[in-house]
Formats: C-alpha cells, sequence, structure tokens
C-alpha cells in the first residue's frame, strides 16, 4: 500500500480524500491555528480565566469559602484554591499584597501531641529551606509571615507565573514539531537551578513539574524559573540523595508528559554544565535508575 | 492602616533632622512614649515596619514576645539576630545630633497619641514615600550579610521581609 503523507506541511490540509480519512492527522498539521504560545501568553490566558471563574465565585460564595462547622470564617478574607493531602492554600491579601497562605491542618487519625510535633516540624523546615533555598539564589517566593500557632505560611502570591506542567501540556497539544524548540531553553533553565540547588546541598524532595513554576512578567524578556513547596525538602551532600531528587522529577516528568525523554536530557545536560559535583550526581542517578525506586541504600 | 488582627491599627509617621534623641530614648524607657521609634535608615519601606509589626502583635496576643512590650517587640523583629539589646541599638534612636526617625502607634485612629508625641520630638514631618531617600541599603546588607545571590531573586524588601519572617525558622 502506498504511504500517504497525511503529515503535511504545516497549514496546509493535504489532499481533500485524504482528508476524509486522516482527519486527525490533518488537525494535528495544521497547527497554523493553535501556534505554541509563549509563557507570558499561558500567564495571561490563564489570568483571563481565573479572572472569569473567579467572578462568578465572589458572586455566589461572598467573603471566602473557608468556612468551618460553626459557620464561621476560619480566614475571613481568603479563598480556598487548592487543597492536598498535607496543607490547603488560600489567596488573600496580607498588609495590603496578594498572598497566598498555605495552611497545614493537623490529621485526626494521629495521637494529638505527635500531630502538633510534626505539622509544626513541617511547617518550620519549609520555612527554613525556602529561606536557605533564596540565600543560594534560587528563586522561590518570599515568605511574609509564619503563624506557628495553626501552622500557616503567608507567602508571596506570584500572580504573573504558570507551572511548568501546565506550559509543557499547552505547548505539546499546540506545538507538533516545534515543541521541541520551544522548550528546550525552558528545560535548560530547569537544570541550571536545580544544579544551583544541589550544589548549595538542598534536596528538594518533590520535583515535579507541578512544583517548578515559571514567571514572567513585562519587564522580563525570558521566564524566570521558580521553585515552590519546599515542605518535604531537607539539607544534604550526599550525591545519592541528589541523585535521587533527579529521579523523581524524571519519573514525574515522564509519567506527566509522555514522549519527553528527550526534553529531560536536555534539562540534565544543562545541570552538568552548571554544577560543578554533577558528574557523580549523575552517576548516582544511572545506579538508582537500575535499582528501580526511590531508595536510599544507606547502611 | 489595618491589619490581619483587624481590630488593632497601626500608624506610621516619619520624621527627618530630629535633634532630641537622647530625650526621646529617656520617655521611651520610662513609658511617656508608647511606641516604637525606629531608625528610619534601616528601613527600605513600610512594608518592612508592617510585617515586624503584624509579627510583634501576633506574639503579643499569644503572650510570647522575647521582649517587654509590643514596641520592643517590633524593633526586636526587624534585626535579623536573636539579641535583644543589639536590635534596639541597631534599630532603634540613634546617639547622633541629628537623625531620621520613623514612628509606629498601634490602636491610635482618632490621633491622639500622634498629637503627643508630636510635641516631644523636636524634628519635621515628613511623608513616609520620603524614606526612599533615607535609607541606607549598604548598611542594611552588611549588617543582614545578604549575598548578592539572593537579591537577585527578588528586591532589598523581600530580602529583608523573607529573612524577618523565617527568623525563628532556625
Amino acid at each position: 500500500m502506498e504511504e500517504i503523507p497525511a503529515q503535511a506541511s504545516k497549514g496546509e490540509s493535504g489532499d481533500s480524500r485524504v482528508a476524509s480519512l486522516f482527519d486527525f492527522h490533518v488537525s494535528a498539521a495544521s497547527s497554523k491555528t493553535a501556534e505554541i504560545p509563549t509563557v507570558a501568553e499561558l500567564i495571561d490566558t490563564q489570568a483571563k480565566s481565573a479572572c472569569a471563574l473567579g467572578g462568578l465565585a465572589s458572586c455566589s460564595e461572598g467573603e471566602g469559602s473557608s468556612t468551618d462547622g460553626g459557620g464561621r470564617l476560619r480566614h475571613p478574607g481568603f479563598v480556598l484554591f487548592m487543597q492536598g493531602a498535607e496543607a490547603r492554600l488560600y489567596r488573600g491579601t496580607f498588609l495590603g499584597r496578594p498572598v497566598v497562605m498555605k495552611e497545614r491542618f493537623s490529621k485526626k487519625y494521629r495521637h494529638p501531641r505527635l500531630d502538633e510535633k510534626l505539622t509544626t516540624k513541617r511547617t518550620q523546615g519549609e520555612a527554613r529551606t525556602a529561606a536557605r533555598a533564596r540565600k543560594a539564589g534560587i528563586p522561590t517566593p518570599c515568605i511574609y509571615f509564619v503563624n506557628y500557632q495553626n501552622n500557616c505560611i503567608y507567602m508571596e502570591d506570584m500572580q504573573l507565573a504558570t507551572t511548568s506542567r501546565d506550559y509543557i501540556m499547552a505547548v505539546q497539544s499546540a506545538g507538533g514539531g516545534d515543541s521541541f524548540q520551544a522548550l528546550q531553553p525552558i528545560m535548560d533553565k530547569i537544570g541550571q537551578i536545580l544544579a544551583t540547588l544541589h550544589d548549595a546541598d538542598i534536596i528538594h524532595g518533590d520535583l515535579t513539574t507541578s512544583n517548578i513554576m515559571l514567571k514572567q512578567d513585562k519587564t522580563m524578556s525570558e521566564p524566570e524559573v521558580v521553585l515552590i513547596d519546599f515542605g518535604l525538602s531537607s539539607v544534604s551532600q550526599l550525591n545519592e540523595d541528589k541523585g535521587v531528587d533527579l529521579y523523581v522529577l524524571e519519573k514525574a516528568f515522564l509519567s506527566t508528559h509522555p514522549n519527553t525523554e528527550t526534553l529531560f536530557r536536555v534539562i540534565l545536560k544543562s545541570y552538568s554544565k552548571q554544577s560543578r559535583k554533577a558528574k557523580d550526581v549523575i552517576k548516582k542517578l544511572d545506579e538508582v535508575r537500575l535499582r528501580g525506586r526511590k531508595r536510599t541504600m544507606v547502611g | 492602616t489595618l491589619d490581619l488582627y483587624p481590630d488593632t491599627t497601626v500608624t506610621m509617621a516619619l520624621f527627618s533632622q530630629v535633634t532630641n534623641g537622647a530625650e526621646i530614648r529617656r520617655k521611651i524607657t520610662d513609658g511617656t512614649i508608647a511606641a516604637a521609634v525606629i531608625n528610619a535608615q534601616m528601613i527600605c519601606d513600610p512594608f518592612q515596619v508592617l510585617v515586624a509589626v503584624n509579627k510583634a502583635v501576633h506574639l503579643d496576643k499569644l503572650d510570647r514576645k522575647k521582649t517587654k512590650t509590643v514596641f520592643g517587640e517590633i524593633l526586636f523583629n526587624l534585626s535579623p539576630g536573636n539579641n535583644i539589646l543589639a536590635a534596639y541599638q541597631k534599630f532603634g534612636v540613634q546617639d547622633a545630633k541629628s537623625q531620621d526617625l520613623l514612628l509606629v502607634l498601634l490602636n491610635d485612629p482618632q490621633g491622639q497619641q500622634l498629637e503627643q508625641v508630636y510635641s516631644i520630638i523636636q524634628g519635621t514631618r515628613i511623608p513616609l514615600e520620603s524614606l526612599r531617600d533615607i535609607v541606607d541599603e549598604q548598611k542594611i546588607i552588611k549588617l543582614f550579610k545578604i549575598p548578592d545571590a539572593e537579591r537577585k531573586v527578588g528586591g532589598l524588601l523581600d530580602v529583608v521581609v523573607c529573612r524577618m519572617a523565617t527568623k525563628d525558622a532556625g
């Protein structure tokens, strides 16, 4: 059978007879209609849709949806926008600035004293590591206030930012052949930031594309990589731990974004270029890959 | 200006070329002046002060202050270290013939306390915006030991505020 080149050059829908049979190929090929967005454009789109939703939300819920059982507002003026396994995220204003408030809640199944100690320790650790990361030059949201009574961290709300997860997905769905070129500089930057992080002996602990954000405002010619969520982070000089950190990212990366092995390699390449100790870390990464799961075989 | 604790109001006033520093310091110690009097050179933005005030009021309500008064606590919060005396020395009233001081009052919506202090301070009141011209950035960088890398993450104000917020996290 003759091979019909359904993947015609971009913009051309090819032969109409072919089109009816290979409709889906055609729509992918005619990516002229969906161009690869820049980071700034994606941030803009997300902001606009958030505004639209926010408008509806404020109509129906009034001041904030963070009520507890008694009907009192637990956090007046703050709106819940995400709930994870460990914490809830709210948006609001603090001393005139837009903030994100991360509230670690207690787990009722734990013994109360242990629970208290654990949550406080996690909150403290997160604040401490975020400060340490900043000292090393890692962009991360500025912390404004930590309330150790209810384990809430009030931090800078990066309004003009998107997760790298969202961006990679957006580019891949729009892109076609060019997506690699569009994403490569971003991957390069991510590699550099991770190298700086590990050179400062900081292990993030939960590297996923949702925890690596991209920030770009009108004053910036290129997007900036920002790391968030240091809740599971630690300090370690061991190449083993750094290798595991990278492995966790690799796993998360490849499972969330299919067919991105080449992109991840860009991250590793730029990591090797930037970090002085990269060779040993990458060696450990290879070892960890062979072992299979995130395990530190110490002792 | 209001707070995360809506029943507390914060008033800030900036005074330039204050000559009676010693007298003011005495009046603070004996309680005549119930305010935080801050060395304006160390403040790059009113937000920096607000963050310190917020933490001070928070700890005051929990009765977990490190210092004796909420005003002392404000000064302590502004400082990078854990030494209270050093905080007062660096961020409080200086031993200078003429200095710029930032005054912080709490719960004075009508301005009565402000008027009281006004009469004591021998200096000219200037708008808060002038803080930008008074601040001594190099002094702040030196005291907080801010590396260049950190400054690039987000201006001086962000660095200082983050340091203040995470000081007791270890």
